[in-house]
This record gives structure tokens, C-alpha cells and sequence, in this order.
């Protein structure tokens, strides 16, 4: 992983998906969401919900930047976990995306958390 | 696939040049490559026929050679020969040298009698009997004169003192006893070996091949000569070859057009010539004018047909670009009330159509309300969800509700999607009537800038979740007082996620506060503008978002205030 700082502008977005025993699922992001890459995400997380996944944790640990497209993508997972009595929670450090979560008060709507085993906490939660 | 021819006015005048100004280059490139290679084939076309002449003559002189070395082996068979007496020889001498005569004609093919005279040129012997006496002296004949001269040597042509008074050539070949004694001259002749010859060589190399001898008299010639002298000496390209010269003429002969190659063959003063029809030497020609002028038609096809098809699908692309615009342009308020300053740009790779929308307008009391928002997403769907929500929000205005009531707007929000993934951030604020108050709400969207004497604040304060999220949560309002010399900025997040430097950091709002402040540390409204329309002209084929920037002062109730009792949107709303 390059890093941000000095080279802000590589195009680093990659995806990585995991499935536990507890039947939660992660997704693991790296590098920038944008209008070019949210379509990925979209897919991803949308096939892993017809396979059944319901307890989601979208891993943002290694995401620099999430502009309102990527924003929307988690927004229609929430929306398209709801129904199926789903959860989804959120791994997040980054002050920038933590501060985006804030302004557009996604953070009332998610689930947003600092380590990866507290999301998955938050989803198997009986 | 439309087409039309041709293709529709105005670009196609500049079109049409460019087209005619192509055909023109590629016409003369064409001829000019026709010459070009035209020239070169024939050229080496005619080389060719010259090669022919010069390898038929080689030939030839090879098979005189041959034929004189032949004739030389049968001499020597008559190196015992007693030296003659009258021209006569003792009987048994007599009878080999018979012998002799009859093997050279019946064993070497080609060869029509064989004959023996003694040095003076008078007949010994011959094979088959000649109607001439013996003794009759034959040195009046030129192989007599130039066996002289040159051993073997081979003779003009003339016709034979034989019962068929046949066309002959002579091979002469002195003939030397002990102590190189010239005992006498053997002679060889050939009726139509060199004509067999100019007949295979004819064929096989598709050129008509004449011989002549010293005197230019044909001896052989493709296709078959008269059995009688025809002399050739007065064709230009026989007498050069006569001379010694050899080399390749383009002219008619027999009213075609003829290569023909000419040289001397060595050693004998005899001629060859060989001539080849135009049409066939040059047959490469026709075939290269029409591969040509096919791969110039092929040419000529894609700037007449396929140039304009590509142009107009061009065109079309760029109109279509051109609705967009003009249909993003008519998706923002008509007219803005005096005062207020917008910069807005739909990301041209989100297709021009953006999510971004703004407006202002007079409120009931003859204040201004303003209006950003973000759908996010771009594309037709955005866009038109964008100028719902812009129209929805201009009537909550225009009744004083403005900043009040952003529940009736996510609850358009809710109706109007047609995505459920869709949500909606806005900003909005009312300016009291008298420019001394400031009321605003925020619904997930990044805070307002103000611009005071005192320095610049973020409107952070109370705040909404964004549009769409099914919060159902109210809106709280936030409201401040306004002092002298104010300015409100309103923004969306593309202005602060635009990178001002192509791969620099994006310009954040830090960077955005930087933006709005003067060297002298004060806060600028001005400076801001200039900074986004800046960003906006240069940058519009990079930002990755659309971007809108909507900065009101003071001057936006005073001046309305003093000129008429309410914005100008509002004459025509």
C-alpha cells in the first residue's frame, strides 16, 4: 500500500472478501471510492447479499477517500439489509471519512466502529 | 446507421474542403506514383528484353564454338594425309579422307555435307558428291577469305550449290600435316541448326529472335525465314549490332509497338536481335496501374463516404453534448435575484449532466432564501431528481418555509427517486429583510462558510442527517445575527474534493478558508469567486464531481430593498 501522503492521487482501489464461520462477511476496501470505483463496491456487496450474507462489515481501515457515490452504495446496503432483518457495521479510522459519516449524518445510520472485531461483534450479536 | 450526403450544412463547408483538398493530393500522388512506377517496370522490362538479345547471341556463339571445335576433331583425323598434288589425293588416301567427310556428316547432327579443298581453295572431296568438279576452285568464297584470317571460322550465309540450293552457313577449319604443313580446309555446312535454334529460344523466352550474318542476312529467325538472302543490314538496331554495339529499342515494328534487344555475337560478326510485343514485356504494367488505382479508389472511398459518416456520428456525438448542456443550463433557475453570484460546473465525466443544484428567491417578507444541494450520483437521474427537488424547495420558499420545512423535502425526496440508493444533501438559508439575520438549516451536507469583519466562520451548528436516509428526524434550524460587511458562502463537497493542482491533495475545507482570505489575513468574498471560477474554467475536464458555489453579502437585500419591493426571479416565477 503506497503511501497517501506523498502520492495522494494513485488509483489503489482494491476489494477483498471474506467469509467467517460466524456467517458474517467482510469487505474489505482500500484506496479511493469515487464515481469510478463505487460501481465495484456496488456489485460486491450486492452479490454477497443474494449469497445469503447478512451480517455485513464493510472494512474501511485501508480507504483514504469515500465521495457521496460510495457513500450511496452503503446507504442501499442498509436499505437492502433491512428487510432481510440484516446488519451491516462499518470498520473506520480515517479522520476524513469519519468526519463525511458526520456531516451527511450517515453516522446515525450506520453502525461505525474502530476495529474490525468489534464489527463483527456488532453483527453476531444474538 | 443513418447517412446523408451530403452531410448537413455548417461544418461541412470546412468539411467538404478538407475532403476535395484530399482528393486533389491523393489524385496527384496517384499519377505521380503511376509514372513513378510505371517508369521502373518498364524500365526493367526493357532490361530484361536487352538480356534476352545478349543471351540468345551467347548462345549462338557457344554452339559456333562448339561446332567449330567439332569440325577441328574431325581435321585432325586428316593430319596423315600425304600432301595433295592438283588437288588429288593416291586412292587410299582418297578413300579415308571419304571416310572421313561422310563420318562428320552423318555423325554431328545438323551438319548437311562436308567438303575438303586442298590450300589454294580447290575442291578435294566432299559428302554427300557435289555437282561440282573436283579441283574447281572455291576461293572466291569468304569462308576461304576468312578461314584466312581466323580457324575456325564460320561463313555468311549463301545459298548452296546442292540439288535443293539450300540456305547455308560454312564452318571452315584449317587443317595442318606434320610440321604444321597446311595440308588443306574442312568444311562443315548447316542448313537449319540456327533456325531450330531461334525457333526453341523463340518459345521458351516468348521473343522473336533473329540471326543474321556478317552481311546482316538473316540465318535464323523465330517462326521461320525464306530459303532465300534477305539482308537486314538497313535495320538501325542490326547495323549498331553489326558494328559491334549492343542494347534495347522501344519503336513499332509492323505497326505494334515492339521492345527489341540487340547485340553482336562475339567472335563470329554475326547478329542477334530479340523482340518482344510491348504488350507483353510491359504486362506488368496494366496490373500495377490497377492495383493502384484500386488502393487510390479504397482511399478515395474513405474520404468521400466513410470521412463524412465518421464526421456527422462526430457531430452528432458533440449536439448531443451540446442538449446536455443546454438541458443542464435550463434545469438551473432561470435568473438569480441582483446580488447573488453562482459558480456551477457539471463534471464533464459525469456527461455534463450534473447532481448539483442551487437557487435563491425573495421570501414573503422580501428577504432571500438560498439553496445547494447535492444528489448523489450524476447522469439524467440525478440531474432531473436535482431540479425536483430545486423546484419543490423554491415553492417552501417563496411561503417562508424554506429552512423550516426539509421534512416536505425528504419526503419528496422518497417519492421522486427512482433509486433507492439515491440521497439528497442541502443547504439552505433565509436572509431577513432588513440583512441583519441569518437563518439556516443542514441537511447532511458540509457546513456554510461566513464571511465576517471578524473573520470566517463555519456554520457547523445544529444540523440534519442527509435526504432520503429514512431518518425521519426533524431538521433542526440554526440562526445567527449578521454585522456589517457579511458574505455567505454556500458549497458542495465537489468544490472542497477538487484537487486545484492536477495530482495535488483535494482542497478540503481548510484550503476552501484559505481561498476566502486576502494576504492580509481578512476575509475576501471576492477572492473565493475568483478562486472557484478559476478552478472551474481550468479544470472542467478533470473534476471528478460537479461543483457548485452560491455566495450572497448584504447587497442582496439593500440593493432590492431600495429598487423594487422584491427580486427579479420573482417577476417571472
Amino acid at each position: 500500500m503506497s503511501d497517501s501522503a506523498s502520492d495522494p492521487i494513485t488509483f489503489d482501489f482494491a476489494l477483498s472478501e471474506e467469509r467467517l464461520a460466524s456467517g458474517a462477511h467482510v469487505v474489505a476496501v482500500s484506496g479511493e471510492v469515487d464515481i469510478f470505483t463505487a460501481p465495484d463496491l456496488k456489485r460486491t456487496i450486492a452479490a454477497a447479499i443474494e449469497d445469503g450474507a447478512h451480517l455485513l462489515v464493510v472494512d474501511l481501515t485501508h480507504t483514504r477517500f469515500l465521495d457521496s457515490t460510495a457513500l450511496g452504495v452503503l446507504i442501499g446496503a442498509v436499505k437492502r439489509l433491512r428487510p432481510l432483518n440484516g446488519r451491516l457495521a462499518i470498520v473506520n479510522t480515517e479522520p476524513s471519512t469519519a468526519k463525511t459519516f458526520q456531516i451527511t449524518g450517515l453516522d446515525r445510520i450506520f453502525t461505525i466502529v474502530a476495529t474490525r472485531d468489534e464489527a463483527l461483534d456488532v453483527v453476531t450479536a444474538a | 446507421m443513418t447517412f446523408s450526403w451530403p452531410p448537413p450544412a455548417g461544418r461541412s463547408r470546412v468539411l467538404g474542403a478538407a475532403i476535395a483538398a484530399g482528393l486533389v493530393i491523393l489524385v496527384l500522388f496517384t499519377v505521380f506514383v503511376l509514372r513513378l512506377t510505371e517508369n521502373a517496370v518498364r524500365r526493367e522490362a526493357t532490361g530484361r528484353v536487352g538480356t534476352t538479345a545478349e543471351l540468345s547471341a551467347r548462345l549462338v556463339r557457344e554452339q559456333a564454338l562448339r561446332i567449330g571445335e567439332v569440325v577441328g576433331s574431325y581435321g585432325t583425323r586428316l593430319e596423315t594425309l600425304p600432301p595433295l598434288r592438283n588437288a588429288r589425293l593416291p586412292a587410299a588416301d582418297a578413300q579415308r579422307l571419304h571416310m572421313t567427310l561422310r563420318a562428320l556428316r552423318t555423325e554431328v547432327d545438323g551438319i548437311a555435307s562436308a567438303a575438303f579443298t586442298d590450300p589454294q581453295g580447290r575442291l578435294v572431296a566432299s559428302s554427300p558428291a557435289s555437282p561440282l568438279p573436283i579441283g574447281t576452285d572455291l576461293s572466291g568464297r569468304d569462308w576461304y577469305q576468312g578461314v584466312k584470317r581466323r580457324s575456325p571460322y564460320l561463313s555468311r550465309a549463301f545459298i548452296s550449290a546442292g540439288p535443293a540450293h539450300r540456305k547455308v552457313t560454312v564452318t571452315a577449319v584449317r587443317v595442318y600435316g606434320a610440321r604444321h604443313r597446311l595440308l588443306g580446309i574442312l568444311l562443315a555446312s548447316e542448313t537449319d541448326r540456327t533456325q531450330r535454334f531461334t525457333d526453341a529460344f523463340g518459345r521458351e523466352f516468348h521473343a522473336n529472335v533473329t540471326v543474321t550474318d556478317q552481311d546482316g542476312v538473316i540465318v535464323g529467325t523465330t517462326g521461320g525465314a525464306a530459303n532465300r538472302l534477305v539482308s537486314l543490314a538497313q535495320d538501325p538496331l542490326v547495323a549498331k549490332a553489326l558494328r559491334g554495339r549492343k542494347g534495347t529499342s522501344v519503336g513499332d515494328v509492323g505497326g505494334d509497338r515492339t521492345v527489341t534487344g540487340f547485340a553482336p555475337v562475339a567472335g563470329t560478326g554475326w547478329t542477334v536481335t530479340a523482340a518482344v510485343p510491348a504488350s507483353e514485356a510491359y504486362s506488368d504494367v496494366p496490373r500495377l496501374r490497377l492495383a493502384l488505382l484500386i488502393a487510390a479508389g479504397v482511399i478515395a472511398f474513405l474520404l468521400l463516404f466513410l470521412v463524412p459518416t465518421v464526421a456527422g456520428r462526430l457531430s452528432r456525438a458533440r449536439d448531443a453534448l451540446g442538449v446536455q448542456e443546454a438541458f443542464q443550463r435550463d434545469l438551473l433557475p432561470s435568473q438569480l435575484p441582483r446580488g447573488v453570484q453562482s459558480v456551477y460546473l457539471a463534471s464533464e465525466r459525469r456527461m455534463l449532466l450534473g447532481g448539483d443544484f442551487i437557487d435563491a428567491v425573495a421570501t414573503p417578507e422580501g428577504g432571500v432564501a438560498l439553496l445547494v444541494g447535492d444528489v448523489c450520483g450524476h447522469g439524467p437521474r440525478a440531474a432531473a431528481l436535482g431540479a425536483g427537488l430545486r423546484a419543490g424547495w423554491r415553492t417552501l420558499a417563496t411561503a417562508g418555509v424554506g429552512t423550516t420545512r426539509l421534512d416536505l423535502l425528504d419526503l419528496l425526496v422518497e417519492g421522486e427517486r427512482r433509486d433507492e440508493d439515491l440521497f439528497v444533501t442541502v443547504a439552505c438559508a433565509e436572509i431577513s429583510p432588513d440583512g441583519r439575520h441569518l437563518t439556516y438549516a443542514i441537511a447532511g451536507h458540509p457546513p456554510p462558510l461566513l464571511l465576517t469583519p471578524d473573520g470566517i466562520t463555519l456554520l457547523e451548528g445544529p444540523r440534519g442527517a442527509a435526504l432520503g436516509l429514512g431518518a425521519s428526524v426533524p431538521w433542526p434550524t440554526g440562526e445567527c445575527a449578521l454585522p456589517d460587511g457579511w458574505a455567505l458562502a454556500l458549497y458542495t463537497d465537489g468544490l472542497i474534493e477538487a484537487r486545484p493542482a492536477p495530482d495535488g491533495p483535494r482542497l478540503g475545507v481548510p484550503g476552501l478558508v484559505e481561498w476566502a482570505t486576502d494576504p492580509a489575513g481578512r476575509p475576501s468574498a471576492e477572492r473565493l469567486l475568483r478562486a472557484a471560477r478559476n478552478l472551474a474554467d481550468r479544470e472542467a475536464h478533470v473534476l471528478e464531481d460537479d461543483l457548485a458555489l452560491v455566495l450572497v453579502d448584504a447587497s442582496v437585500v439593500q440593493v432590492d430593498v431600495r429598487t423594487s419591493a422584491a427580486p427579479r426571479s420573482i417577476e417571472h416565477a
